[in-house]
């Protein structure tokens, strides 16, 4: 009977040990990559920026020193300054013609597919591509758009040494990578939507300006706050874009922090500061989402939807 | 009726159509200028092939020639990392896809609704924040530049998407499809391959597209932890930028190749998004 | 090939109790039915069987192998579902070939034996034509042939079937009981069958395990259940219609027991005092008469106690169904034959009393004399005996 008993036992823990441990490797891999790519990164980063360090030297403890360094930093301020208003600028352009134009996709009837994969190419590139080819459309001299802006008549635009336009080019880039981002997603909002709603509001004799602002606007709300959120998001972390076209320049009136962040630790070998920069553009982005989300929270609370 | 409304249409078929044109012409622009003469650009803009100038084919033949061997370089490695890195994403997210959906996690710190925290969170931190501090891990571990180094990095880059993708897939599986073939003789695992798997497939290949489209167009981690073997296409471009500028017409060529493998992943997903899962027939 | 047993087998879900102190012995070859109404456990006490749940407490024996912590896939049973559970990215061929290609399963079955072995079983089950086909394209019952025959491709030990024919149409439905028990017949396998409906059950099995609530109300063969029902719950179960169940109260009228129930009064005769003298500490019964044991009069007697209104007549026939408003309640009679009447007429009937079930109001247990107690208990329900 002991025997018995035991074997059953140790059968007993065997399959349950096995059952446990299968479930436990299965969500491990993951588990492992973002604590290493991911955590562990960000705590040594934030180690890092309290430090001097030089790559393949040695590390030296200096407390904040690289925090009050950076901060007054023209260079350091002035890509804070962008980095906030890049998405600032660019967003809300992108949202109106991203949903003007899903607005109008959704109207057709034939060939949507078709214009669909067009109006959605942009954002399949590149990034670093896409800044070559606007580098190229911007160029002073023979590139086509001061060209075409001469032909009509208008002055032409110092795209390099003019800090505004330097600035407005990459605006313009962006909003032609990204606005297919909010096409995509206020298009497969649009898609989802009853017709119902939008047939009474006809047979009311509704004209379409009010059955926009009063039916497909509201219905759409959820859509637009994703698709403003994830944009934004993405654009605080624009890079590829402005090294391409600009360089950071003139000077370093486009540059973003992640570029002034890398130029840094390439440039001096001293990764502290690279890495103080780092840190406080990660808490403008944390402050940011946060904001927004309890915004969200507060609209879809009041427009009447749980 | 009348004017009023077909003045409308009118009005809305201008607009997309000047929305379309803003959207093409700049490619149309790139790969009109990947046919031309070095003399024909610094002339000033044209824009009709054969009728504003001739078309020619130095820049293939500079891609094909001088700078071949770091054009072949970059190529093969963005379709290398690419490839192996979403493999894995895969791979691992849908395993871990598959416990989420059918085991009951409680760590002190993750438990199973805490996966669309860990995705936002991920996505949020911008990757300057992470890459410096793998730039001194990579080189303490002699990563630096290695295939190795870049595809685990984009593997940890692009698991979260993938788990959030197929996590919802695996969900979807009836249960009892897996307890009819432990019945038939299958253990865990081989229910999983056999049965699961398959039915995720869809799944599994939009997760893997999108990871591949990801990792092919990623820049900042390439840039700061490559400089010679593992160098991706993006990296090598910018190089070409820097060293070579002006010469447009090489930069239109390479630009074109580069968007090659992004575009056929955009019409497969297309198609995919179309399509409807065939899990019917189990009643 | 091989009996099953459950000893003191229970199952709990958190605060719930899903199986209480299940036991019961299922012969080898026998075919042996579960039944019970929807919640009552069936489909729980298959998945413990095959292995797909643990049990909380008790042991399972399949042969005389004890197979507590054997996982499903080492059990050797095989499995209808409910729903049938087919794989839909297989072909019917490649479903039926699917559990002999199990790589665990020793020996290993040649791609030569794998085709014979399905064709043999699809010959059988009439879907040899089937076989290219997916299971979206099949329709109910051919889809229920295809999980039929997955459990038959291999020869198991055990077969464990769960409500397989409920989603089938009725012809179907009855179609399809002939040919599983014959099927069962030819191959002999033991067969453990879940099903709500008593027919099934009746018609079926070898023996028939009375579930509800998670508790075996009564064990027996087919005739056992019908003719002596062991509770109030089972007794309503069987039969079509169902049997009439009144609340009555006893009384001691001179010399006899009465029973009165709100609509009417019966005498007891003396052949049932017996069971009476059971009922402890209190009068409440359950009266319980068979529509088949009421006799209907369209004239007031002293042989047809019952007054009622007729609500609905069904002529079926060769039977005719009444259902009559008597008092407060529905009553049920069948009849051979035609029998003219009106909706609301005036019906009495009358009762065979000797054929009456009584139960204790309280337990919902059949009231039996002392002697069958003490005998029944005896040879208890659990069918086995004992050790």
């Amino acid at each position: 009977m002991a025997i018995f008993s035991s074997a059953l036992a140790r059968r007993v823990i065997a399959s349950a040990q096995r059952r446990e441990i299968f479930k436990h490797l299965l969500i491990a891999p993951p588990l492992l990559f973002f604590g290493a790519f991911a955590i562990f990164p960000l705590l040594f980063t934030l180690w890092v920026s309290l430090n001097f360090w030089p790559v393949g030297g040695e590390h030296r403890f200096i407390a904040l020193a690289n925090y009050q360094h950076i901060l007054s930093d023209f260079s350091f301020r002035t890509s804070l300054r962008n980095n906030i208003l890049y998405p600032l600028i660019a967003v809300p352009l992108e949202y109106a013609l991203g949903f003007g134009v899903a607005l109008l996709i959704n109207q057709m009837t034939r060939g949507q597919r078709l214009i669909r994969l067009i109006a959605f190419m942009p954002m399949m590139l590149t990034p670093i591509v896409v800044g070559f080819i606007w580098k190229m459309l911007f160029y002073p001299t023979y590139g086509p758009i001061d060209f075409v802006l001469w032909r009509l008549g208008l002055p032409k635009v110092d795209w390099i040494t003019n800090a505004s336009a330097a600035f407005a080019s990459i605006v313009i880039t962006d909003i032609w990578q990204w606005t297919p981002f909010i096409i995509l997603i206020m298009l497969g909002g649009l898609r989802s939507l009853p017709v119902e709603p939008f047939e009474s509001a006809r047979v009311d004799g509704a004209s379409s300006w009010r059955i926009f602002w009063d039916v497909t606007f509201p219905m759409l709300l959820p859509y637009s706050i994703a698709a403003i959120v994830l944009r934004s998001i993405e654009a605080f972390k624009l890079f590829d874009i402005v090294l391409l076209i600009s360089g950071g320049g003139p000077g370093v009136s486009t540059a973003t922090t992640t570029l002034i962040a890398y130029f840094t630790s390439f440039r001096t070998g001293n990764m502290g500061p690279a890495a103080a920069m780092s840190v406080l553009l990660l808490i403008i982005v944390i402050v940011f989402s946060m904001t927004f989300l309890r915004i969200t929270q507060w609209v879809l609370a009041h427009s009447g939807r749980v | 009726m009348g004017t009023a409304s077909s003045r409308a249409r009118w009005t809305r078929t201008a607009l997309l159509t000047l929305w379309i044109l803003f959207a093409l012409l700049p490619m149309y622009w790139t790969v009109v200028t990947a046919f031309k003469l070095p003399k024909a650009i610094y002339s000033g803009p044209s824009f009709i092939p054969g009728v504003d100038f001739k078309i020619s084919t130095l820049s293939w033949q500079t891609l094909l020639t001088e700078e071949r061997a770091n054009f072949i370089k970059g190529i093969l490695n963005s379709i290398v990392l690419a490839s192996v890195s979403s493999f894995l994403s895969v791979l691992f997210g849908a395993f871990a896809a598959y416990g989420l959906a059918r085991y009951k996690y409680d760590y002190k710190l993750f438990k199973n609704d805490d996966l669309g925290f860990l995705i936002v969170s991920q996505r949020i931190m911008p990757p300057i924040v992470s890459v410096l501090a793998l730039f001194i891990i990579f080189r303490t571990f002699g990563l630096l530049d290695t295939h190795v180094g870049m595809i685990l990095a984009y593997t940890a880059f692009n698991l979260p998407l993938a788990l959030y993708l197929l996590k919802d897939f695996f969900s979807g599986i009836p249960r009892e499809l897996e307890e009819a073939a432990a019945v038939d003789g299958y253990g865990k695992l081989d229910q999983i391959i056999r049965v699961v798997l398959p039915l995720t497939a869809p799944g599994l290949a939009a997760a893997y597209m999108l990871s591949f489209f990801f990792a092919w167009n990623e820049f900042l981690f390439a840039l700061m932890l490559t400089f010679d073997t593992a160098m991706t296409l993006p990296v090598i471009i910018t190089s070409w930028n820097t060293r070579m500028e002006p010469k447009w017409w090489f930069l239109s060529a390479v630009s074109i190749i580069a968007i090659i493998p992004p575009s056929i992943v955009a019409v497969l997903l297309d198609r995919f998004f179309m399509e409807r899962r065939f899990l019917r027939g189990t009643r | 090939m091989a009996s099953v047993r459950l000893v003191e087998v229970s199952k709990v879900y958190g605060s719930h109790t899903a199986l209480g102190d299940i036991s019961f012995d299922c012969v080898d070859g026998e075919f042996l039915a579960l039944l019970g109404s929807a919640g009552a456990g069936k489909t729980s006490l298959l998945k413990i069987i095959s292995g797909l749940e643990s049990v909380s407490s008790g042991e399972v024996y399949i042969g005389d192998r004890l197979v507590n912590e054997v996982p499903p896939e080492a059990r050797d049973t095989a499995m209808v579902f409910e729903t049938y559970s087919l794989y839909p990215h297989f072909s019917v061929f490649d479903n039926l070939a699917f559990p002999l290609r199990a790589p665990a399963r020793q020996p290993r079955v040649s791609s030569d034996q794998v085709r014979k072995q399905v064709q043999s079983v699809a010959s059988m089950l009439g879907i040899a034509d089937l076989l290219d086909r997916r299971p979206w394209q099949l329709s109910g019952g051919q889809r229920q042939r295809v999980a039929l025959g997955r459990a038959l491709v291999r020869d198991p030990k055990v077969f464990l079937m769960d409500e397989p024919i409920s989603h089938l149409d009725a012809k179907l439905r009855n179609y399809m009981r002939g040919e599983l028990k014959r099927v069962q017949k030819d191959i002999g396998i033991t067969t453990i069958y879940a099903t709500p409906d008593y027919k099934e059950a009746m018609g079926m099995a070898d023996h028939v395990v009375f579930l509800h609530e998670g508790v075996i109300h009564q064990y027996g063969t087919p005739s056992d259940i019908f003719e002596r029902p062991a509770s109030a719950l089972v007794a309503k179960m069987v039969g079509d219609p169902a049997m009439n169940l009144l609340e009555a109260r006893l009384s001691w009228v001179e010399d006899h027991f009465g029973l009165i129930t709100e609509a009417f009064a019966l005498d007891v005769p003396p052949l049932l005092t017996p069971l009476l003298q059971n009922l402890e500490g209190h009068d409440k019964v359950i009266l319980g008469v068979r529509p088949t044991d009421l006799i209907p009069s369209l004239e007031p007697g002293d042989d047809y106690p019952i007054a009622g209104r007729v609500h609905v007549f069904e002529p079926l026939g060769t039977s005719t169904v009444l259902t009559v408003r008597v008092g407060p309640t529905m009553m049920s009679i069948k009849v051979a034959g035609e029998l003219s009447v009106g909706f609301d007429d005036r019906i009495w009937l009358g009762v065979r009393m000797e054929n009456v079930h009584l139960f204790d109001a309280r337990t919902g247990r059949r009231l039996r004399p002392s002697s069958e107690e003490r005998k029944k208990e005896e040879t208890s329900h659990h069918g086995q005996s004992s050790s």
